[in-house]
């Protein structure tokens, strides 16, 4: 059927390859456009956040922390959102187009919001003068991140791709619960964490180049994400092609053996 | 997560997954892996490990945070009962009152109607100031707080460093430590 | 210090969120070369000699949504699992 090897062996070798490199990669050229806009914002972001927005006039340079802390986590919040849909839609359709998009999603939302945390804690140190404390926002954050983890964790189970889908399309949609508790700690609880800021008012203050780097990190964030979960996307489904590759020649493998042994 | 294992453990069930493809491929083939009975034993084994561990942090994390702090007057009010148990207190630094003390700082702290004498082993965090209300960690000696940490209550407010807009952080300092409860 | 902390967090964003970037770059190099090129249909833009309709945007830029479905009955009914074991 192909000249492929065996998924499990095949990581070093050398398969019959594209003359034109383009052919051999993820990237296609919306992609390829997408990605060219990133970086774009990215540097922008980088240039405004670090350089050209003056410092705070409380905080200092530690203000600089923000434009990473905010748009991280706006990433991770659309991530798992999207990771919900998909889960929810893979009840419905049961298709594997659902399944990649939730798991892709998924784990692009653990890392951006892995992120969000330590960079959280390092203005805690700052700011506040700790790290952490186990104070309401921090801790449904913390619930938060290791629900997604135990997402994945599920994902690793060995399982056909059915279970493995549903169990981790249910967890998925429990998941999702925690956003909105996260974003609701600051007002129902009493912590140190400040007042809303994804979703809520940017500071109404804030103003002239801190907000524009401030909203020029969350752009850059955002398609940071789309450009990531569009590849993440494809290296799944490429995945689960290889693996239909090594499961047809394992069956054809018995094929032939069963009709060496007559049967 | 060894093929062989795997094998063992499960290899001898009958494949839930034969009839599809015409034929037995699963009991003797290593890389095929078992029935689906063996792997849900796993998967609610991780589920449930995964549940209590969650449990544990809520429980542990809530109950500490659900009453996260006490303000100074309900500090003042619960002290018969606090003893010298450790617990937080946030309050407002009063204006003038922080002196530096031999390993640490003395300040006064306010909230409502009460006021504490403050005690602080160690140093400050640097925003420490009187425009920015503080949480402090330890507790009642006396009629002192002694304290070993200071938590600095920073909002969401940012503001360019230029001259006319520090005169309006410090008037909003004042204001929200009045309102916010 | 507080400089220190500063550059840490951007030094850290910036490090992980790129690095997971180039490890997903790669990954899809190495798996684009184990497929064949007719079942990667976002590459319909980028070959020269494709059939007008798999040119459809939206659907060739996640792969071909109803190719997915298709094969998911088939891939999920059929697939013992031989999935866990590369996965992992």
């Amino acid at each position: 059927m192909t000249p492929s090897n065996s998924a499990s062996d095949t990581a070093t070798d050398s398969a019959p390859t594209g003359s034109r490199s383009a052919l051999t990669s993820t990237s296609s050229t919306g992609s390829r456009a997408l990605g060219a806009a990133a970086l774009i914002t990215v540097a922008l972001g980088i240039v405004y956040g670090l350089i050209i927005s003056p410092p705070d006039a409380k905080l200092g340079s530690t203000v600089r922390i923000i434009y990473l802390h905010v748009p991280t986590v706006l990433a991770a919040y659309l991530a798992f959102i999207i990771t919900a849909v998909g889960s929810a839609m893979y009840l419905f359709k049961k298709t594997e187009f659902w399944d990649l998009l939730a798991s892709s999603a998924a784990e692009i939302g653990v890392i951006f919001f892995a992120v969000t945390i330590i960079d959280g804690a390092l203005w805690g140190k700052v700011t506040w003068g700790v790290f952490w404390r186990w104070e309401p926002r921090l801790t449904t954050s913390a619930v938060l991140l290791l629900m997604y983890i135990g997402y994945l964790a599920i994902r690793a189970l060995p399982a056909d791709p059915h279970t493995r889908a549903t169990r981790s399309a249910i967890v998925g949609l429990v998941a999702v619960v925690n956003i909105p508790i996260v974003h609701k700690a600051v007002d129902w609880w009493r912590g140190i964490h400040q007042g809303q800021t994804v979703l809520g008012t940017v500071d109404p203050n804030m103003a002239g180049n801190q907000l524009f780097a401030m909203y020029m990190s969350m752009l850059a964030g955002i398609l940071v994400f789309v450009w990531l979960l569009i590849h993440r996307f494809r290296v799944g489904y490429l995945t689960e092609r290889t693996e239909d590759v090594a499961l047809a020649e394992a069956i054809e493998a018995r094929r032939l053996e069963n009709v060496g042994h007559g049967g | 997560m060894s093929d062989e294992i795997r094998a063992d453990v499960f290899g001898e069930e009958e494949s839930a997954d034969s009839a599809s493809t015409g034929f037995d491929v699963s009991p003797k083939a290593p890389r095929e892996m078992g029935s689906r009975k063996g792997n849900k034993v796993v998967a609610v084994g991780a589920l449930v490990v995964a549940a209590v561990v969650l449990g544990l942090v809520v429980f542990n994390g809530l109950n500490d945070a659900s009453m996260f702090y006490y303000n100074v007057d309900e500090a003042v009010a619960r002290k018969p009962e606090l003893g010298e148990k450790r617990f937080r207190m946030q309050g407002n630094v009063i204006d003038g009152s922080i002196k530096e003390a031999d390993g640490g700082v003395t300040f006064k702290i306010a909230y409502g109607d009460q006021v504490v004498d403050v005690e602080n082993r160690g140093n400050p965090p640097e925003l420490f100031s009187s425009e920015i209300p503080v949480i402090i960690e330890g507790s009642f000696v006396g009629d002192e707080f002694h304290s070993d940490e200071i938590i600095i209550r920073h909002d969401n407010n940012y503001d360019e460093e230029h001259p006319e807009r520090i005169d309006k952080a410090k008037q909003d300092a004042t204001h929200r430590t009045e309102s916010k409860g | 210090m507080t400089n220190f902390y500063i550059a840490a967090a951007w030094v850290i964003t910036l490090g992980v969120v790129g690095g997971y970037a180039l490890t997903l770059v790669i990954r899809g190099r190495r798996l684009s070369r184990l497929v064949p090129a007719e079942r990667r249909r976002w590459m319909a833009d980028a070959s020269r000699d494709v059939d007008a309709d798999t040119a459809d945007a939206t659907t060739a830029d996640f792969g071909s949504v109803d190719n997915i479905g298709q094969s998911a009955t088939r891939s999920h009914a059929a697939h013992g699992g031989a999935g866990g074991a590369s996965h992992v």
